[in-house]
């Protein structure tokens, strides 16, 4: 099953890219935890999740995407129903305010996380049909909005805007890509905007539109939502030109940043690294994405550009919802850093894309 | 599997990837640009807010030393208090720590359960607890509720002489007052690479304390003066009150006190203008009570004699262009008849009758124009021009206290000096200064100087006897046995807009010492803008003579006073067949001191508290083991401290 020539077209420097963003969290999410209880736990658990990672994608390595892609409407089904259960049966129960979360023994499971990858998946099949190819109306593109509307509003439900909002990240560049006649897309964009209101006043939750409200003006409420804000832009904007230097950063080690190894380990970063490392590593970033786009319609078949955009397209949102909200650019959702933020769940699934888009790339010249 | 045209994506694929790199561009360059924006434009504002959180942090980890009174009662104080917080995701099982925390806390503990599984990342749980009950959470040892302990500065004595101590801010920095002079020796040293964190971990914190600060502020005295002018400047309708109590021997202020006042508890509540202790940093034109100095200044540069008399012009005399008025008609009188009956006239006349450098020093040596050296911050000097520009109108109201300004604290820091017998003594309000660990610390010794010789100053006391006996202004000054000396003072307010002395506004005030022959205390009371009669005066005679008979009382030699009261048939005469040198001894207690002492020296504490309880003695204790060292507190409180080590 697993051929040795593919190795020779293993992707060495997109793993590379990897590897560097990924020892660079390390060294922020040390400088983050410095004045946690246990400081060393937080750095060398995000080491261990690292090699899981890449074991996993190792894994994911190993079979063929294509044999991945039959599967998924079943692994997408079961995920849904899983999403489902997380609703009913969630750490905390019914009554909690957040169900994210199912516990499995000793560990914590996040359907929604992998939700996101099964539906990627599903694209992947079902536009693989040479029938579905450009020029597609509303009608084609019925069927896979349903398989992501409904994960999307169950994940919505959690309630969780920022996985449920990477969802439709997936969806939208996926079918503008297969080939949405841009008649449709305009009419939805309008659409979309004549709804907004709607969307205000009867979808959105009171805590989401206040943290909607919070950031256009943080000082609204300075210790309570708009504190996250506030906190983070001043670590960032304190970081100046050069940085206040590794583990100097007043605003990180203070414990005035609130979850600072997770969600905010960009300023962090920033605070310490200033202007010129913020912009080294968004570079990091950029070349990741341009890195993972290098093939993009060069792969075997359509599936595998799918694949490839839907993965880049995850990674892209992440990166770019994160660091917005960090810069008080876009309202606070729980949305980590793809391989800086600390988190076992984050690594392994952002290494799951990167085992996908490996597995798509090695394969280009299998004429399996 | 279909193999041809599934390299196919859509017909115009490469178009529309662009696009989507574009957006992605779009997307990248808006965050650069923000990124540029706050490290590059904004950074001054975020820097500035970033430093000062820190910094706040790390005042808030000290507890401020205390301000105590001279007898041990605390006038200022740092309590640590303890905030709960939670962090809701570090929270493993969120309905057993509601269920442990919430009887500990006394709350409901499904309000509590809704709090640790909210969707925040901190919420608080209770702020400000009493550090016991903090004590019972930090016990409990659940994950994810943390205490952040904080200090908060209490002043238990509310409004006690708020002026004089200040208040500090909630960052802990002293804002006013003491509080605000002390405020590095309170603080104590901070290390400067210690930075505290806003979480408060308790193993970050070592325990940094301030310095402690004792004031010679008598705080039974300091409430009683306060009660009295209160009851006065009320039912005056006056603008505003002040008085002062110096122990004349030391120079130490047992009390200063200023109307109206505020609670330094919850200072942000009054108007800014309270905060301001006009007793040393407002100056007024004395007045009347300057005549004492006027003819200080006659009679040590021999300018006059004693013997002299002088016409008092029935009460209208014209000096160049202006006409100058007496209250009430005089004829010849003498020295001791022109300050009984406070004549400007005739003190105008023995003002010009000294050389202006003569007068001009005198004035100098008694300490105006200058500050009095007392160690609080915004002493105002006062105005005293230069004599080569005093014209001779200037000199005769200069005389009679107009055409010159002083601080409360001048005026009764250079009537001391009289007091002293020609003494000028240096101010004090601290009376002991230790560092965070106890130890007590040296203080600069106040400043001593012989201004007057002995014969002058017997010749004025004489005077000033003479103006609370009958037929003087301060007569409702007088005493039951107790011989007091003093001065009136009227002075009418410059009203700054019409430019001239206003005939409605005045200030009223009363200057004084006794026991006469051997003076303890020099009290000064100032009523601004007295509106209405108090006992039937429209000033502040009456209120000295309450505070007097007050502090009398609180005096421990009372008895003592009163046995005096039988031997001393006319006081007036005792008076003046004393003769006085020099400042007489600190000795008036010493016998009881040394009996104290071998009470208790070498005791426990617990025998001591007992003897204590049996002979009314009260007692400060410090330390523990066997008394090893007896200290009288404040002269007049009969509060002992006892050492033990």
């Amino acid at each position: 099953m697993f051929d040795r020539r593919l190795l020779a077209h293993f992707d060495w420097i997109l793993l590379l890219i990897v590897t560097a963003i990924s020892i660079i969290g390390f060294f922020s999410i040390y400088s983050a935890s410095l004045s946690y209880e246990a400081a060393n736990l937080y750095y060398q658990k995000q080491i261990v999740w690292f090699y899981l990672g890449l074991g996993i994608m190792f894994a994911v390595i190993f079979f063929d995407y294509r044999l991945l892609c039959r599967f998924s409407f079943w692994v997408h089904l079961f995920l849904i129903l899983l999403l489902i259960f997380v609703l009913l049966y969630g750490t905390g129960g019914p009554s909690s305010k957040v169900n994210r979360w199912l516990k499995l023994g000793p560990f914590f499971f996040q359907p929604s996380e992998f939700v996101k990858f099964s539906l990627i998946l599903y694209l992947a099949y079902y536009f693989n049909d040479p029938r579905r190819v450009s020029d597609l109306g509303f009608k084609d593109i019925l069927w896979p909005l349903v398989m992501t509307i409904i994960p999307f509003i169950l994940i919505l439900r959690q309630p969780d805007l920022g996985t449920a909002g990477v969802l439709l990240l997936i969806f939208l560049p996926v079918i503008f890509l297969v080939g949405l006649k841009y008649k449709v897309i305009i009419i939805s964009f309008g659409l979309g905007l004549v709804s907004l209101p709607f969307i205000w006043f009867f979808l959105l939750k009171n805590y989401q539109k206040e943290r909607i409200l919070t950031m256009i003006s943080p000082e609204r409420d300075p210790l309570g939502t708009g504190y996250h804000i506030i906190q983070s832009k001043i670590a960032v904007g304190s970081g100046g030109l050069w940085g206040k230097g590794y583990l100097e950063g007043t605003q990180g080690h203070l414990n005035f940043l609130p979850a600072r190894h997770t969600d905010f380990i960009f300023s962090v970063f920033t605070e310490e690294m200033g202007f010129i490392g913020g912009i080294s590593l968004i570079g990091l970033y950029f070349i990741l994405i341009l890195w993972c786009l290098r093939f993009v319609g060069k792969s075997k078949d359509r599936s595998g550009t799918i694949l490839t955009v839907g993965v880049t397209s995850i990674m892209a949102a992440h990166i770019t919802i994160n660091i917005s909200m960090v810069l008080g650019l876009m309202p606070i959702v729980g949305i980590p850093l793809p391989f800086m933020s600390y988190g076992g769940s984050s690594m392994l699934s952002h290494m799951i894309g990167i085992g996908l888009i490996l597995n798509v790339r090695m394969r280009r010249f299998d004429n399996k | 599997m279909i193999n041809l045209p599934k390299k196919l994506i859509s017909k115009n694929f490469n178009q529309r990837v662009t696009w989507i790199k574009i957006t992605f561009y779009l997307i990248l360059l808006l965050v650069l640009a923000r990124v540029f924006f706050l490290q590059v434009f904004d950074r001054p504002f975020l820097e500035k807010k970033s430093q000062s959180q820190s910094k706040q942090s790390s005042s808030v980890k000290l507890q401020r030393g205390p301000i105590l009174d001279s007898s041990g009662e605390i006038l200022a104080v740092s309590l640590p208090m303890d905030s709960i917080f939670a962090i809701p995701y570090e929270i493993g099982d969120p309905r057993q720590a509601s269920e442990i925390i919430a009887p500990i806390l006394r709350q409901d503990h499904q309000k509590l359960y809704e709090k640790f599984t909210s969707n925040s990342t901190f919420v608080w749980i209770k702020r400000n607890i009493k550090p016991s009950t903090s004590q019972l959470i930090k016990e409990s040892k659940i994950k994810g509720i943390h205490r952040l302990v904080e200090y908060q500065r209490f002043y238990p004595l509310q409004s006690l002489s708020a002026q004089l101590v200040g208040f500090s801010g909630i960052d802990s920095q002293g804002l006013e007052g003491l509080e605000y002079q002390y405020n590095r020796h309170l603080m104590g040293k901070v290390k400067s690479q210690s930075i505290w964190d806003a979480f408060g971990n308790e193993n970050a914190v070592p325990d940094f304390r301030g310095g402690s600060i004792s004031l010679t502020i008598w705080s039974e005295l300091q409430h009683y003066v306060e009660k009295e002018l209160k009851k006065a400047v009320d039912l005056m309708k006056a603008k505003r009150g002040i008085a002062i109590v110096m122990e004349t021997r030391t120079g130490k202020i047992l009390s200063m006190a200023n109307l109206p006042d505020y609670n330094p508890n919850k200072f942000s509540e009054y108007d800014r203008n309270r905060y301001f202790n006009r007793a040393i940093g407002a100056t007024y034109e004395p007045g009347s009570t300057f005549k004492i100095i006027t003819l200080s200044a006659a009679l040590e540069s021999k300018a006059i004699s004693k013997d002299n008399i002088f016409f008092c012009e029935n009460g209208e005399f014209q000096i160049y262009d202006r006409v100058i008025h007496d209250t009430e008609k005089n004829g010849w009188l003498t020295l001791d008849k022109i300050v009984q009956k406070s004549s400007n006239i005739c003190a105008a006349k023995i003002g010009m009758m000294i050389e202006k450098p003569a007068f001009h020093q005198t004035i100098v040596d008694f300490g105006f124009g200058s500050k009095t050296g007392v160690e609080l911050p915004g002493e105002a000097v006062g105005k005293v021009y230069d004599y080569n520009k005093w014209t001779d109108l200037d000199v005769a109201t200069i005389s009679y206290g107009h055409s010159i300004s002083a601080t409360p604290l001048q005026v009764v820091t250079a009537i001391n000096a009289i007091a002293t017998g020609g003494v000028l003594i240096e101010p004090k309000v601290i009376l002991e200064k230790r560092d965070s660990m106890g130890n007590l610390l040296e203080l600069e010794p106040p400043q001593r100087k012989r201004i007057l010789s002995p014969e002058v100053t017997h010749l004025i006391k004489g005077y000033m006897v003479g103006v609370t006996q009958k037929g003087g202004t301060g007569y409702s000054a007088r005493l039951d046995g107790v011989t007091v000396a003093g001065k009136t003072g009227t002075s009418r307010k410059f009203d700054s807009d019409v430019g001239e002395y206003s005939a409605e506004k005045n200030i009223s005030s009363f200057v004084g010492f006794f026991p006469a022959e051997d003076p303890l205390l020099t009290v000064l009371v100032i009523i601004d803008e007295p509106q209405k009669t108090y006992l039937g005066i429209k000033g502040a005679t009456i209120v000295f003579r309450k505070i007097a008979k007050q502090a009398l009382r609180f005096y421990p030699q009372q008895g003592q006073l009163g046995d005096k009261q039988k031997e001393i048939e006319d006081s007036q005469n005792a008076f003046f067949e004393k003769q006085e040198n020099d400042i007489p001894l600190f000795n008036y207690n010493k016998v009881k001191y040394k009996q104290i002492e071998k009470l208790f020296m070498h005791k426990t504490m617990r025998e001591s508290l007992r003897i204590a309880s049996k002979n009314k003695i009260s007692l400060v204790v410090n330390g523990s083991g066997r008394v090893r060292e007896v200290i009288a507190v404040a002269p007049f409180t009969g509060k002992y401290r006892l050492e033990l080590r």
